[in-house]
């Protein structure tokens, strides 16, 4: 019954928006003084300008990549090199009306440049960090000044193994983060499918979430987590059976707590038969697990899994309480392989925006606080850390595991790379005006699982060639030696900054 | 008495004037060739046609925009462009930002939690209250399932002082003189509304909201024959200058006074017990650098409730360097509970209250309720103009807006907030509010969490 795999991308391809045109944060013009001489194409190196072969006139500037008008030092300025002045580059005035705090606009197009074109974008810094003003953004790596020359790039290891244990059951993944959960139904099934292509180009995984594993996704099982969440939708013994990591969904960053709700006008026919439940109704997934009152409780729902899949490993999510330390240690000892930190700056669907903001720790306090403690333990080595909940470039992946982590989990910068713009509007069924987060037949059609599995793949692509170039130049050659090494971490500390001002 | 479960019921009150959204979306009628295309993909309904003239487009409803671009990705001629709506950046202040006076906006018209996709879009941290995270239980201690309403969570709170001990004579019989405390069902009640503009209408609406809510509204006393008889009970005379006999009506019937802490505090208290000796007693009091040994002073006068008032940010008053109610209450509490007298009054906090976490948040930093007072007026559409000095210039016609209308707008701000309160209670595993009150443990603070993980990870560094 296993249908056959139809694409795994395999080198990172040029996939533009479909629409062709994407705002950036200058606008680049060409007035109607154009001669269609080719010299803007001839010098501009980012790709802006293209005269392909064979037609009449320079395509649309593609703005999107342009640096702006600090270029005009460079010796190939369009502006400066064309014959008739035709060209002009300012700012464009609704960049600014894109992206927050989190995801600031500048962080939003380097990820689109990335994802079209699968290498790092020319950015600066601006591209590592948002601007909310603490944890992630106020940290930054420390290079050293002299880097070890003998280390190439391309040497350097990034896999990760998600067994601590020493029972025999391997299971690495190539590249240092895996795809967080996204359910059938909060998500469509190409974005899924485009997720699940990637990782599998990628040797790593992607989670199902809480809505069961559709009959399409089953090729792909080798890198797909499914996850038991409290509302236990779509959970059966074959998809339990079929899984290499099953991962219990305890509680979710964005809504630590509280339990998760997909509202009626999202649960239609097709995703309510996958979540065995009656279509058009608003389902509710409780908090907690009603059966969870304590550790020993928690080992009793991991030892049924065992019973189900010896194979598996298991994962267990978590959100950041004062003392999520020990829910990891019990975790440990209840036999969970992974444990799975979850902070509110992430997650596709709704969530009150006063659970997002108040409740639970920043990810980037519980990941020390936890990895520390393990270490205190005495049992760090045998369990698996990851953390997720706004971890969104490359580098953010890299502070994760200094920090203390083993690797990271992310999910809403795959989003951002088959055209998010984070407009917030996820939880309704019309829902997602880019046809990302919604089951709506018609915008379901704006995504192909090809295109965003190759938009991902890209992403990864540049993400891998950023990480492998930020660790030759700390002098590491594989990502475990990054573990918990906190001192090459510099904190810029603003989030303290107090104000008493009237 | 039969078993109710105390909810506050919300109807839609739609807006009297457009809001002011975050985005401003520009069509050039020049470019525009009304294909329509727009109208087609947008989701949100900002485009749409001229009712009048279905040839043409219609001015985009800008305040609908949730900024997904596909407007502008879709026009064929270029013709759409948006930007940030100045006129929304430059609402409010620092503190009544306009995100806050949006949110209250969403809740006086929906009477909903705010709810929306793709996590966290905020700072990191900020100053005050947003400095300031409350705790979630899983695995190794139970939650509650309040909003759902599978659990009931309940948010009535006593104002009053409650003995310590009791004490019993030999024989057994009570020594002791059991205080009478009041029980309101939100830990939030209405302060006296900050503009003078609004008019005399607003101390009816004020006090139907408060008896509608089963909570307090404080009333000036001078102008409490406004208020209908079946609300009587639920207003909180203020007493600040002389006490006129027309003012013994509604002081006999209150179960609550407030007194204004002044030069005449102990004259105005002796007479107010004199005129209804049962009542409960509340000294308003401003938040001041010195203010611990005051309130202590208030349990010796075996005052029942002290009325903390920051100014309308949350910060103390009268002070060189004030500091915000996050920190002064957390310390005016701890003194307290140091001299083991924390019981001897309640607190009731104003100021600086403008969203539903920081009524939480205020309550685990040590108070026993909220007053709130801008946050209803901004309930009313009010948009926090820098000068608000008479009711010509009021953009919204405050003084005009629909007495019903203007009762159910607060109602659901109030829905919301309480909603949102079991959420952050629920996640807790508390059931009862009044087990909020002080709870330190169940709070997260930012310095302190910087001190606890980063200081000494980053001390290297910061050097």
């Amino acid at each position: 019954m296993t249908e056959k795999i139809t694409f795994i991308p395999s080198s990172p391809k040029s996939v533009p928006f479909p629409e062709k045109r994407f705002f950036g944060r200058f606008k680049v013009e060409r007035s109607g003084d154009c001669i269609n001489c080719g010299t803007c194409a001839k010098f501009c190196p980012y790709g802006v300008h293209d005269r392909r072969d064979g037609w009449g006139s320079i395509s649309r500037p593609r703005d999107w990549f342009c640096i702006g008008p600090e270029c005009q030092i460079n010796s190939y300025f369009c502006v400066n090199n064309c014959p008739t002045s035709a060209l002009s580059v300012r700012e464009n005035p609704m960049f600014e009306s894109l992206g927050d705090y989190r995801w600031p606009p500048y962080l939003i197009v380097s990820n689109w440049k990335q994802a079209e074109r699968g290498i790092p974008p020319p950015d600066g810094i601006e591209s590592e960090v948002g601007r909310s003003g603490g944890g992630f953004d106020e940290m930054f790596l420390e290079f050293p000044r002299e880097p070890d020359k003998n280390i190439s790039p391309d040497s350097v290891d990034l896999s990760v193994p998600l067994n601590g244990r020493k029972d025999g059951r391997a299971v690495e993944i190539s590249i240092p983060f895996y795809g967080g959960g996204m359910s059938f139904g909060s998500v469509s099934i190409s974005i899924m499918l485009a997720r699940a292509m990637a990782s599998a180009a990628w040797n790593t995984f992607t989670c199902t979430g809480e809505g069961g594993y559709p009959e399409a996704l089953v090729s792909y099982k080798n890198c797909i987590i499914t996850q038991i969440a409290t509302g236990l939708f779509g959970v059966r013994e074959e998809t339990i059976q079929r899984a290499r990591i099953v991962e219990f969904k305890y509680a979710q960053g964005a809504k630590p707590g509280l339990g998760g709700h997909l509202l009626w006008d999202k649960n239609t026919p097709e995703v309510a038969r996958m979540r065995e439940a009656v279509p058009w109704t608003s389902l509710f997934s409780p908090f907690p697990f009603h059966s969870v009152y304590s550790v020993e409780d928690h080992k009793k729902h991991l030892d049924w899994v065992r019973a189900i899949n010896p194979k598996a490993l298991i994962s267990v999510k978590v959100s950041t309480p004062t003392d999520v330390d020990m829910v990891a240690v019990g975790s440990y000892y209840a036999g969970a392989n992974i444990i799975h930190l979850d902070g509110g700056y992430g997650g596709t669907g709704a969530a009150p925006e006063i659970a997002k903001k108040n409740i639970a720790m920043p990810i980037e306090y519980a990941i020390p606080k936890v990895h520390q403690f393990l270490e205190r333990e005495g049992v760090r080595d045998e369990i698996v850390l990851v953390a997720s909940g706004g971890i969104r470039t490359a580098y953010d992946i890299l502070k994760t595991i200094a920090l203390g982590a083993d690797a990271a989990v992310i999910g809403t910068s795959e989003l951002v790379a088959v055209g998010c713009v984070r407009c917030g509007n996820c939880e309704s069924g019309r829902g997602c005006p880019r046809g990302i987060a919604t089951t709506d037949p018609e915008l379901e059609k704006l995504i192909t699982a090809e295109w965003g599995a190759q938009r991902i793949y890209n992403l990864f692509n540049s993400w891998v060639i950023q990480m492998r170039d930020a660790l030759s130049r700390l002098g590491m050659r594989s990502i475990s030696e990054l573990k918990g090494r906190t001192d090459i971490l510099r904190y810029a500390a603003q989030g303290r900054e107090v104000r008493t001002d009237v | 008495m039969p078993y109710e479960r105390y909810h506050i019921p919300t109807t839609p009150a739609p807006p009297r004037h457009t809001v002011i959204g975050k985005f401003k979306v520009i069509r050039d009628a020049e470019l525009c060739t009304n294909c329509g295309k727009c109208a087609e993909v947008c989701i949100y309904e900002v485009h749409r046609r001229k009712k009048e003239d279905s040839r043409s487009m219609a001015e985009p409803l800008s305040h609908l925009c949730r900024n997904c671009f596909r407007c502008m990705q879709k026009c064929p001629t270029h013709a759409l462009t948006m930007t940030m709506n100045p006129e929304y950046s430059s609402l409010g202040d620092d503190y009544w930002e306009p995100h806050r006076l949006w949110t209250i906006w969403y809740e006086a018209e929906n009477g909903r939690i705010p709810v929306f996709g793709a996590g966290y879009r905020g700072p990191f941290g900020g100053p005050w209250f947003d400095a300031m995270w409350t705790d979630m239980s899983e695995i190794v201690r139970p939650t509650r399932d309040g909003i759902h309403g599978r659990e009931y969570i309940s948010t009535a709170v006593d104002i009053g002082r409650k003995p310590p001990f009791l004490e019993f004579d030999p024989e057994g019989h009570l020594r002791s003189e059991l205080s009478q405390v009041l029980e309101i069902q939100l830990p939030i009640i209405f302060d006296l509304l900050p503009l003078e503009i609004v008019g005399e209408r607003m101390t009816s609406i004020m006090s139907r909201v408060a008896a509608w809510l089963g909570t307090l509204c404080i009333v000036p006393v001078e102008r409490s024959d406004e208020v209908i008889a079946s609300e009587k009970t639920n207003i909180v005379p203020l007493v600040r200058g002389r006490i006129r006999e027309a003012d013994f009506d509604a002081l006999q019937s209150a179960c609550i006074v407030e007194i204004e802490k002044g030069d005449r505090f102990d004259a105005l208290l002796e007479e107010v017990r004199k005129i209804n000796p049962s009542v409960l007693i509340s000294a308003r009091l401003p938040l001041t650098p010195g203010i611990s040994e005051e309130v202590i002073s208030l349990c010796d006068a075996k005052i029942d409730v002290a009325h903390i008032c920051a100014n309308h940010w949350g910060l103390e008053q009268n002070a060189d360097n004030p500091r915000h109610l996050r920190y002064a209450l957390r310390e005016l509490h701890e003194s307290l509970v140091d001299r083991a007298m924390r019981d001897e009054l309640s607190f009731i906090v104003s100021g600086g209250i403008a969203a539903a976490e920081h009524v939480a948040k205020s309550l685990l930093l040590g108070a026993d309720a909220v007053a709130i007072d801008r946050a209803a007026m901004v309930a009313l559409e009010c948009r926090h103009c820098p000068r608000c000095t008479a009711p010509q210039i009021c953009p919204v016609e405050i003084t005009r807006a629909d007495p019903g209308w203007a009762v159910q707008r607060i109602v659901n701000v109030m829905g919301a907030w309480r909603d949102q309160l079991l959420e952050v209670m629920g996640a807790m595993g508390i059931r009862d509010v009044r087990r909020l009150r002080g709870e330190l443990g169940r709070a997260m603070f930012l310095e302190e969490l910087e001190d606890e993980i980063f200081l000494p990870m980053f001390e290297e560094s910061a050097k």
